[in-house]
């Protein structure tokens, strides 16, 4: 409690400051919120719980698509991002360029409204949006379905800027020399903001252009813009969240980098390096990919995960160090040590277990040869739920346990139940990613939610897709509780003036004689990884080979 | 989580270039990915890759460059059910897929391709094509170069059957072409019947949106995309017999869910 720099922080700034990052936590949690209901509702369709019509069903697709993805993830982004670059910054006491970042509140918020209201009246043509599915019944709505992701992107972008010239603007009057690692990191991330605001307004733009009836086609380059669009604003989320725990980290133990700012500097630049470059996996199934492509997508897809292994390491290596300083035992002994009173650490924790679970299932869908037998199956929400809702999502959610009451000045709801909640949600991934990943090596696609075919199907499709309904079950149940408890602690009872929040348990670790530097937790975690990596990796050959086909070069 | 400094001593575990090897160890999945042979760069592949290709086998990415037929790069196509501007058009492909039926169809319903009706389906299209040429229509774009490959040299397209000897055995180790049809929701034809070690070549055509053309075999399937208005082509070699679906997996609308079929392997 003594270093929380966070807590501290945000306290300081002003009150302008506090209502616009207020504003954006509230958008984040109300869609949080939605997507998990609309989340739930699809789960539960699938599963068979409910019987919805098929336009329905994929309007609620849609809209959790949108919603979660696009509106929670982004909102909670533009908050962390301003916090971080203000907090952060040595003499930065304020969002420079305050009223860029209001309109951008103002643009993301108009998108939201408008992608929701145009989803409801028959825009249901999933958050990917092609424009080849876009109906003459439905193509209006459509047009301003784009207008709402146009104003996303231009609210990202809002918001962005702000965020990089407060950490920008104490240099340029030349008051500090050089930027601390996480201030360098949130002007990373802000630019990748922007990168990818500016790849959102490319595709989306013709698209809007098209269906208002402006422009007569729409290049089917929108499939290629949409892939490079969407690689980077999943891996943004997940920079973010290494981010998000290389902060949260010091502030529940104290702990600084034994690396030094400068290699965690490099690593956050990396995240600049490694993932624009690395979307070519998406596309492998695509008929008419050339083989070049093909082979630079593998290769290129390999070093996907490098700056956030890197950073785990540097994290678990800080950590363990500055444990075994105080006292902890062997290799696993300093982890009993962390401050698991925390809510925080309890989430933080999780979510390093669920992304070497959904990190170790994505590296199977890397390898092209692979793409025929999972992508466009289940396999893919399976997997990736893990790493948007188990790692991402929680991640997000901890840092507001410490930033809503700091912003609210109102005590954290119930912290001693928010300690289960992970373990909670964990339980219902492991349910939910475990018969998600089955179904998608059995076959079961994705986007389909009557999957009988008749009674051709396999009889085991749909007993496999009950236990995504159940996993989805708990995994609700946890976000609820979250979603209460972030409301809870906006409008709970305010502490009296003057009068301290307790603060969450936490360790100091810091500022001593650290002894000999050994830590073997990170490395002997990345061996575990990525021996699960093989294992998926030759569950995946072995189903292939074993396929009554030979699919060959030919034709000719 | 800034630096601290004050450290007596240091094992290799908190090594940065220690560190950084380990952070790269995922690269070592390429390892596996070549005892499989499928390495993206040909290690680990038994076979002498063929120029321009990788050596991989079992997968139809190997066949997608042939598959293109001329096809434009995705960048060229247009949407709304425009015309491709080069290859098969989705009119086209329509009329080899309503020819193929009918030539095909078994008194079940079901679709049973042969070398004959290939055969039939070739000198019909090659007719039709003939009439056009004679009336002045449009320049044909089709399946032209695929099948002036397949019949022997000096041949004219659709009179193969025609030819005597020589030819027949060389149209006997061609694979059968099966001709699909994917359109708002709904295949031509929707069942098929097939033969096991026999070669067939899957043409299949998204001829109004994108779809799937995917194939389960029960602990697994076969995933297959095929973009709007774009000729695909894949050589298939079913092993087992058995009834199998076939199931679009690209979302192409509300009635993506109504549309399968099933092939028949005897």
């Amino acid at each position: 409690m003594t270093q929380n720099v966070l807590v501290d922080g945000l306290k300081k700034l002003p009150n302008a400051d506090k209502n616009l990052l207020k504003a954006f936590i509230a958008m984040a949690v109300l869609t949080l919120a939605l997507g998990v209901l609309y989340g739930v509702t699809n789960a539960f369709t699938r599963a068979g719980f409910i019987e919805l019509e098929a336009e329905m069903a994929y309007q609620m697709l849609t809209l959790h698509g949108v919603t979660i993805f696009f509106y929670w993830l982004y909102f909670v982004q533009a908050a962390l991002v301003l916090i971080l670059a203000v907090v952060y910054t040595e003499s930065a006491d304020a969002i420079a360029w305050r009223p860029l970042a209001r309109f951008g509140f103002i643009a993301m918020t108009i998108g939201f409204i408008l992608n929701e209201f145009c989803i409801l009246n028959g825009a249901s043509i999933l958050y990917n949006a092609p424009p080849e599915v876009v109906t003459e019944d439905n193509r209006a709505q459509c047009a301003y379905f784009y207008v709402g992701y146009l104003l996303l992107g231009v609210g990202q972008f809002l918001v962005a800027v702000p965020a990089i010239y407060t950490a920008l603007k104490p240099k340029l009057e030349g008051k500090i020399e050089t930027w601390s690692a996480v201030s360098f990191a949130a002007v990373a991330w802000a630019g990748l903001l922007i990168v990818s605001a500016m790849a959102a307004i490319n595709i989306f733009l013709p698209a809007a252009s098209w269906a208002f009836g402006t422009s007569q086609t729409v290049s089917m380059g929108y499939v290629m813009g949409w892939n490079l669009l969407f690689h980077n604003v999943h891996y943004l989320p997940l920079m973010a969240t290494a981010l998000v725990w290389y902060v949260l980290v010091e502030v529940m133990a104290g702990v600084k980098s034994i690396f030094g700012r400068r290699f965690s500097k490099i690593i956050f630049a990396s995240y600049l390096v490694f993932v624009p470059p690395t979307s070519l996996y998406h596309m492998f199934l695509e008929p008419d990919l050339s083989e070049v492509v093909r082979v630079l997508g593998s290769l290129l897809s390999l070093f996907i995960s490098v700056p956030t292994l890197l950073l785990f390491m540097v994290i678990v290596a800080s950590l363990e160090v500055h444990g075994r300083a105080h006292g902890g035992k062997g290799i696993f002994g300093w982890i009993r040590m962390l401050p698991w009173g925390n809510p925080v650490m309890n989430a933080v924790g999780m979510a390093v277990v669920n992304l070497a679970i959904g990190g170790a299932l994505s590296f199977v869908l890397i390898m092209e040869g692979l793409a025929p037998l999972l992508s466009d199956t289940f396999f893919v929400p399976g997997y990736f739920h893990f790493l948007t809702v188990g790692t991402v999502t929680l991640t997000f959610i901890a840092a507001l346990l410490y930033i809503i009451p700091a912003l609210s000045g109102r005590d954290l709801w119930n912290p001693s139940l928010l300690n289960k909640i992970p373990y909670l949600l964990t339980f219902g991934l492991l349910i939910f990613g475990t018969a998600g990943v089955t179904a998608g090596y059995m076959g079961v696609p994705r986007r389909v939610f009557d999957i009988s075919y008749g009674g051709d199907a396999p009889a085991a499709w749909s007993t496999i897709m009950t236990c995504i309904g159940i996993g989805a079950i708990f995994m609700t149940a946890a976000l609820a509780v979250y979603v209460y408890a972030l409301t809870a602690t906006f409008f709970g009872p305010r502490r009296s003036p003057g009068e301290e929040l307790p603060g969450l348990p936490a360790v100091s670790w810091g500022g001593v004689a650290l002894g000999r530097r050994t830590a073997w937790f990170g490395p002997l975690s990345v061996m575990v990884l990525v021996a699960g990596m093989y294992a998926f990796t030759v569950l995946g050959f072995n189903l292939m080979d074993g396929l009554a086909i030979n699919v060959i070069a030919g034709g000719h | 989580m800034e630096t601290e400094s004050n450290m007596n001593g240091q094992s290799i575990s908190t090594h940065k270039g220690f560190v950084f090897v380990v952070g790269l160890s995922v690269l070592s999945l390429y390892l596996l990915w070549a005892a499989y042979g499928h390495a993206p760069l040909g290690f680990g592949s038994d076979e002498e890759p063929p120029a321009g290709d990788t050596g991989r086998e079992h997968s139809e990415e190997d066949a997608m460059p042939a598959m293109k037929m001329d096809m434009p790069a995705m960048g060229g196509m247009e949407m709304g059910g425009h015309g491709m501007g080069g290859g098969m058009s989705a009119a086209e492909f329509r009329r080899r897929v309503e020819a193929f039926v009918k030539i095909n169809t078994l008194p079940d319903g079901s679709v049973r391709p042969t070398r004959q009706g290939m055969a039939k389906l070739k000198a019909m299209m090659g007719e039709a094509e003939e009439a056009e040429h004679e009336g002045g229509g449009e320049e044909p774009h089709d399946a032209k170069p695929e099948e002036a490959e397949h019949a022997p040299p000096g041949d004219m397209p659709g009179m193969v059957m025609e030819k005597p000897g020589g030819a027949e055995e060389a149209l006997d180790e061609e694979p059968i072409e099966v001709y699909i049809a994917a359109s708002r929701w709904s295949y031509e034809p929707a069942e098929l019947r097939l033969e096991t070690g026999v070669q067939y070549k899957f043409l299949m055509m998204g001829t109004d949106t994108s779809h799937g053309a995917s194939i389960n075999f029960v602990r697994a399937s076969h995933m297959i995309r095929l973009r709007a208005n774009a000729l695909s082509q894949n050589a298939i070699t079913f092993t087992q017999p058995g009834e199998y679906l076939f199931y679009c997996t690209v979302y192409c609308g509300v009635g993506h869910d109504k549309m399968f079929g099933k092939i028949i392997v005897e």
